[in-house]
């Protein structure tokens, strides 16, 4: 399976499930994480992934522009699964991300400014459908808070505009910020439950 | 009718790009710093400033783009603690 993860948006998590997924995948088959930001985060997560030892790991490139597709989908016939982080900007990057995949998980808050910036993204994912007809896009809810109205507010957006809401939610928490600053999962640190339970959810609705 | 879609101007159309593409030719490269001799310290702290500087590296690494280790956010510090002692 070859998967996205998009947003035009910086800041949304994009990075935390990117990598997630694809060392949970890595569990599975040999993985590819693809890092198409500039400001390659993922591939830091890797870095210190490597420097802490852990194990199963995803094999992780930084790739820029065009070449996430071009060398992307020569790259990703050697994995069983391959995870693009890609973001931040409407780029080429970002374009040829959702070119390469089957699937394209778009993390987004549940704010106004959120779905303000989804306009820009919605408008390039129809372009990307144009070549990638097949390309099945799904939002993922992250950062949430159940005691705000944010969140019925943003669903009712997305569904206004015709978008797949994944079922896995992902609530902001701290366990999230330190696992991939230890170049690890949540599950490997293991000390919040309930982040380890939402992260298993999302990979289960994935796999699915 | 809908035209024809065009893979290369889409891949070259994100707003972007189009910047990365006027953006002015890169300033040349200043000569390396000298990079000054370094010791190492072993140190016990409290668990909760452990935490405060690896969370603090973390969001440093990811808002400049380069790593930020635990010892820079040391150094900082200290250098301002003592910076009157070290003009002397």
């Amino acid at each position: 399976m070859r998967i996205a993860v998009v947003n035009t948006k910086g800041g949304v998590g994009k990075t935390t499930i990117a990598t997630h997924l694809a060392a949970m995948f890595a569990g599975l088959a040999p993985a590819l994480l693809i890092d198409g930001d500039p400001q390659a985060s993922a591939a830091s997560w890797a870095a210190w992934r490597r420097e802490a030892g852990r194990d199963p790991s995803p094999t992780t490139t930084c790739l820029v522009g065009k070449a996430v597709y071009d060398e992307g989908k020569n790259l990703a016939k050697n994995f069983g699964h391959t995870v693009i982080d890609a973001g931040g900007r409407d780029s080429a990057s970002l374009r040829a991300a959702l070119l390469l995949a089957e699937r394209a998980i778009v993390p987004v808050g549940a704010s106004n400014l959120d779905a303000a910036a989804m306009t820009d993204l919605l408008e390039v994912v129809e372009l990307a459908k144009d070549f990638n007809a097949g390309l099945d896009v799904r939002v993922l809810l992250m950062r949430i808070d159940p005691r705000t109205r944010d969140t019925g507010e943003m669903i009712d957006y997305l569904h206004e505009n015709k978008l797949r809401i994944l079922d896995a939610r992902i609530c902001e928490r701290v366990a999230y910020r330190r696992a991939i600053g230890e170049g690890a999962t949540v599950a490997e640190i293991g000390k919040d439950p309930q982040a380890v339970a939402e992260m298993a959810a999302l990979f289960q609705e994935i796999q699915a | 009718m809908k035209a024809k879609p065009n893979l290369e101007s889409y891949l070259a159309g994100g707003a972007a790009a189009a910047a990365e593409k006027s953006a002015p030719a890169p300033a040349p490269v200043p000569a390396a710093p000298v990079i000054e001799q370094r010791r190492t310290k072993s140190i016990r702290i409290s668990p909760a400033l452990d935490m405060f500087l690896k969370e603090e590296a973390f969001r440093r690494t990811m808002a400049s783009g380069r790593r930020v280790n635990e010892s820079d956010l040391i150094e900082e510090a200290l250098s301002g603690h003592f910076r009157e002692s070290i003009s002397k």
